[in-house]
Parts: C-alpha cells; sequence; structure tokens
C-alpha cells in the first residue's frame, strides 16, 4: 500500500473545513499521511493570515491544526534531505521555478521513496508549483483546485 | 537464550543455537546482543518490514508510537475557505 504525502496548503485545508480538505480526506482513505516537519511553521503562517483580521478565531484553528498534525507523521530535514533539495533548486530553479520550501517537500518524498521503493509513494497539494516540481520528478498525486 | 527475557547470548551458543536466535530475532522483533568475555561485542537485529519501521531506521522518522490515521479525526467548528491560509503559504514560499 503506497503511503500519501500531504503538502501544507492540504494540511491547513483539512483542519480549516475547507472543501479541498476534504477531497484530500477522501483520496488518503486509509492510507499513512506523511509530510515534513516544515509543515507545522508553514501551517502556522498560513492560519496567522487567515485570521490577521478576525484574530479571536486563531486559537479554535491552532487546536485543530495541532489536531491533524498528530495524525501525520512528520519526517525530519536530515542532511540527506537539504543535500537533496539543493540537487533539485540546481535541477529546477530556473526551468520550473522551484522555491526552497518546495524543494524541502519534494526532498522529503525523494528520501521516502529510497525507502520505500518506486511508486510507493503518492502526493496531494494545492500548489501547482509544487505539483510541476513532483511531475517532473516521477511523482504520481493530485492538485487540489 | 531462553523466551523473550535475555537477549545476550555467547559465541558458542550463538553456534549452538543460531537458526534458534535468528527465528526469535525475527519473531520479537527484539535484538541480541552478541558477548564475547562477558563483553558485548556484536548484535543481531531484525530487518524493519513496515514502513514507519523502515523510516525510522532510515532516521527519517523519530522513533514512537504511530500516530492514529488522520481518517478517523473529527473536527469541531465551522468549515472555512481555506484560500487565504494557502496564499499566505504559497506566498512564503514565493520568498524563497
Amino acid at each position: 500500500m503506497t503511503v500519501v504525502y500531504l503538502d501544507s496548503s492540504v494540511l491547513v485545508s483539512i483542519a480549516l473545513k475547507d472543501k479541498r480538505g476534504f477531497q484530500a480526506l477522501t483520496i488518503l482513505g486509509s492510507r499513512d499521511a506523511y509530510s515534513s516537519e516544515l509543515c507545522q511553521v508553514e501551517c502556522q503562517s498560513g492560519l496567522s493570515i487567515q485570521f490577521a483580521t478576525a484574530p479571536s478565531g486563531l486559537p479554535t484553528a491552532e487546536q485543530a491544526l495541532n489536531a491533524v498534525l498528530a495524525r501525520v507523521q512528520l519526517i525530519q530535514i536530515t542532511p540527506a534531505i537539504l543535500g537533496q533539495a539543493r540537487i533539485l533548486i540546481r535541477r529546477h530553479r530556473v526551468g520550473l521555478g522551484l522555491r526552497t520550501l518546495d524543494a524541502v517537500h519534494l526532498a522529503s518524498c525523494i528520501e521516502i521513496q529510497a525507502q520505500l521503493g518506486t511508486g510507493a509513494v503518492e502526493y496531494i497539494t494545492a500548489d501547482q508549483r509544487q505539483h510541476s516540481a513532483f511531475t517532473a520528478e516521477g511523482f504520481f498525486g493530485n492538485l487540489l483546485p | 537464550m531462553s523466551g523473550h527475557k535475555r537477549k545476550s547470548v555467547g559465541i558458542k551458543e550463538l553456534k549452538d543455537r543460531a537458526s534458534e536466535i535468528i527465528t526469535s530475532v525475527q519473531r520479537t522483533g527484539q535484538a541480541v546482543s552478541i558477548t564475547k568475555n562477558n563483553q558485548e561485542v556484536a548484535k543481531i537485529i531484525p530487518i524493519p518490514r513496515g514502513p514507519r519501521e523502515r523510516l525510522i531506521a532510515a532516521g527519517l522518522l523519530r522513533p514512537g508510537a504511530q500516530p492514529p490515521p488522520l481518517a478517523g479525526l473529527k473536527l469541531e467548528g465551522p468549515k472555512m475557505d481555506a484560500s487565504p491560509a494557502i496564499a499566505g503559504i504559497l506566498e512564503d514560499r514565493e520568498q524563497g
């Protein structure tokens, strides 16, 4: 059975009960969810923007995010992942416009795949540019609209 | 080596009971240390099987209990359009 890598854009959608979050949960099914530990900071940034004008809603959203993250297996940012991310930036920074944080996510998937085998990882993201990079590296996954 | 309590064996016992010892490592998932002159000198460790165990062995996941499945999560609160949060995340990435 494949494992599923969830981008921060998807995790924050699940926490906020956005329709993209429900789509992601449907695709995920009973499979294990993984993400980079980087997602904790990215999701907090997203929530801070979401509630910038209505901060009273932020604590509840943070609780929801914590509940989501407690059910996700968080990949550590190891030296191997940073090295892989550098390779990805060299390969895709100009052509695809791959950014640093996208590269860390993609490198995390590559390192998971190195351990579990080709085709063992699917991804779900709401980031078009990240989706293009995943596709370019041969991953199968879903871009949520 | 008897049962699951003893986790070390001497070299003579290893020679005599290698098959039994390795079967025990496979079955229990527990490593067995090999001792020489009462000093631990080597270890027989199980090869991790499941995805999580393999990723822990590779140093990609921290050891610990497996999180419950995300599919079973019930969240309180209203449904929201997460577009501002997603835009915030993508804006961060734009800087990178």
